[in-house]
């Protein structure tokens, strides 16, 4: 980061543009409230969506995370709100105050229940990614050894989703399993809340280019990640985030395309995690662990790198955060 | 009284008064107990029963059995709230005093939710917000026995609120839930008086009898009505055979508890809380399966299995009113406007923790 410098202009539109964050881990783990939250409203971000459980807990530990970070989001209900809505997103920005939405990275949080699909939505969950890595009851994840589909769980599930209002997310699911899910919804929109492109770097956790453009055809959209190694990139520089972004928009154009950037604060953690964790986390094309996560300052950098290249000001703002906007009004109930 | 739909109702309506069924079929009628565990849930007999009894409101207990842990409270939740979503033209889950008029005013029963025990909080006082958000209205902390909040009503000893349960009253206060001290210790109930009268909240008993007229340990003492009636908080008349003494429930001994509630704490102060079940055999095996929370009743073993107030009996109890020379507006207050004013009060929003 820092080697971009950011003109007026793409400053100017950053803090005048609805920024929109799709992903950021927060787990009891991860959580850090007045550590993180502050810093990506300073730099412009109006909404983050976070994700309130991963693999690592079941429905018990998950909705305790949600009421310890309900909890913390009320007790700062001067700078901060859980919003439900598109129009509450806008309310809060309007306000100055920072948006927060919750996800889910794991489907197991269900614990076999449909019911659990509109509770979960009910306490501000409005995506939830299939499976994570390794393969659940729903499906395959990613960086499973096998590559099978939805299982008939898995089915009920997408349809309930799509029932209640909440964005179906392909992010960490095995590639057959999303083109599945999206066959499923039968040209409802689904997404990939934080994924960067396998054509520009081959890595498992990125997604292929027909999956991108069954996304965007759902009117989905893909928010890209900003974890170096998924970008082959042990800095995450903005130019490399760049370049998975100017990928899917030459693919798809820029109605498809967003930001996830699932910055962790806790590095190092993390990558502990994922050591203890070697059968979600095989081996990647090249070795980057350890590698540093997107700084909320390289929002700007990106304004600008889109500015640079071209972009106009109207494609600039509908991916920095107009795009999920508009997916949040069409989907969200 | 045996079961059946609308004949029934129509039996007790031609023995009353008519002046009593005038009253009763324009009052608004609200019970705020009804146990709705998984084995008492029947959403297509019994509570269109109650509807057609003339029944408005019903606080549906949706836990099942005292010391469900967080994951099955919340499973059984999204079980209730997607039967009744699903029943959208009959019934609705009301969270505001406005939901539950407008339910009313459409012809529809109105469902609240509650919990029996504090044991859905997995010891999380956050909790409270995230059941507030899911449409818990009113809860109790201890039921019979002692847990981690609190002592129950049938416990050896007699001990006040822990430091944890101090903290989950206050914070019921600020969020908005009913406090309740129904099947809890006496001392705990007290000092939940004091915690509600602290912080502007009603303090309600929702389903319990009169200890100065039948000394069962699930009744309550004068003390106690007074502690809640001095909060705004009120006392539910309970139907419970066991707690009358009544082996079939009769309304003539509903009648006695709910008069000297009123006697002691006013007609401001008094509704119902009938706490009917559908499968009282299953109840009374269960009583007996948890002997350590069900001591004897006075008098000692072996217990008699009694029956539960049905729900046409609530005509029958406004008859009882009416001819004992209540006011119109006492019978009113009783059969529902005292619950519908304590909860607007409980309810109404409040600003950030503490």
């Amino acid at each position: 980061m820092s080697e971009i410098t950011v003109s007026d202009a793409a400053r100017a539109l950053t803090r005048d543009a609805l920024v929109w964050d799709n992903t950021m881990p927060w787990g009891p783990e991860y959580a850090d409230t007045d550590g993180i939250l502050p810093r990506f409203h300073a730099n412009g971000v109006d909404l983050i969506s976070l994700t309130v459980m991963g693999p690592e807990a079941g429905l018990d530990g998950t909705v305790r995370q949600i009421a310890r970070v309900r909890a913390a989001i009320t007790a700062r209900a001067d700078r901060m709100v859980l919003c439900g809505s598109a129009d509450a997103i806008e309310a809060a920005r309007a306000a100055g105050r920072l948006g927060l939405v919750f996800n889910l990275q794991e489907t197991n949080m269900l614990e076999g229940r449909l019911d659990m699909v509109q509770l979960y939505y009910d306490l501000g969950v409005r995506h939830m990614l299939l499976a994570y890595n390794a393969r659940n009851a729903v499906g395959d994840g990613c960086a499973e050894r096998t590559d099978g589909g939805l299982s008939r769980w898995g089915i009920q599930v997408i349809e309930e989703m799509a029932r209640v209002g909440m964005w179906v997310d392909g992010t960490h699911t095995g590639y057959r399993t999303t083109m599945e899910a999206m066959e499923a919804l039968g040209g409802r929109p689904f997404i990939f809340s934080h994924c960067n492109a396998h054509a520009v770097y081959p890595h498992y956790r990125n997604i292929r280019d027909d999956q991108i453009k069954a996304c965007a055809a759902s009117g989905g959209v893909i928010g890209l990640n900003g974890l170096g190694e998924f970008l082959d990139d042990d800095r995450a520089t903005s130019g490399s985030i760049f370049h998975h972004l100017d990928h899917m928009v030459q693919l798809v154009g820029p109605r498809h395309v967003g930001l996830g950037l699932d910055y962790v604060q806790d590095a190092p953690r993390f990558w502990r995690w994922v050591a203890d964790n070697a059968h979600m986390w095989p081996a990647a094309p090249s070795d980057r662990a350890g590698s540093a996560f997107a700084q909320p300052e390289q929002v700007a950098e990106l304004t600008e790198l889109m500015l640079r290249a071209g972009y106009g000001e109207a494609v600039v703002r509908d991916i920095l955060g107009g795009n999920w906007l508009r997916l949040a009004r069409q989907v969200w109930k | 009284m045996g079961r059946g739909s609308g004949e029934l109702y129509e039996r007790v309506r031609e023995a009353a008064d008519p002046r009593a069924v005038a009253l009763y079929e324009d009052a608004l009628v609200w019970d705020m107990t009804m146990p709705f565990a998984q084995h008492y849930a029947e959403y297509d007999r019994t509570l269109p029963r109650f509807h057609a009894a003339g029944v408005d409101v019903i606080s549906l207990t949706i836990q099942n059995m005292p010391g469900a842990d967080l994951r099955t409270a919340t499973l059984y939740i999204a079980h209730v709230r997607a039967e009744i979503a699903r029943r959208a033209d009959r019934m609705a889950l009301c969270t505001t005093m406005p939901e539950v008029l407008a339910a009313k005013a459409a012809g529809r029963l109105a469902l609240l939710l509650n919990h029996q025990d504090g044991s859905p909080l997995g010891g999380m006082t956050e909790m409270v917000e995230v059941y507030h958000a899911l449409g818990i209205r009113a809860a109790l902390l201890a039921y019979n026995a002692k847990n981690g909040l609190a002592d129950g009503c049938a416990e050896r000893t007699d001990e006040g609120l822990t430091r944890l349960g101090e903290r989950v009253v206050r914070e019921m206060c600020r969020v908005g839930v009913l406090v309740d001290g129904t099947h809890m210790g006496r001392r705990s109930t007290l000092e939940m008086a004091a915690l509600c009268a602290e912080a502007g909240r009603p303090f309600v008993f929702t389903h319990s009898n009169a200890h100065a007229v039948y000394p069962h340990y699930r009744n309550i003492t004068d003390e106690q009505i007074r502690a809640a009636a001095g909060t705004g908080g009120m006392v539910g008349v309970n139907g419970l055979g066991e707690f009358l003494p009544d082996v079939d429930a009769g309304t003539d001994a509903i009648f006695r508890h709910l008069d000297h509630i009123v006697s002691v704490a006013g007609p401001r102060h008094a509704g119902l809380g009938l706490d009917y079940l559908r499968d009282e055999v299953h109840f009374w095996a269960n009583v007996r399966a948890t002997a350590s929370a069900w001591p004897d009743p006075p008098g000692g073993g072996p217990r008699v299995d009694t029956r539960f107030a049905q729900p046409e009996q609530v005509l029958e109890l406004t008859d009882r009113m009416v001819c004992a020379g209540w006011p119109d507006d006492a019978v009113r207050d009783v059969l529902g406007r005292n619950w519908a004013r304590v909860c607007e009060a409980a309810w109404a929003p409040r600003g950030k923790p503490a």
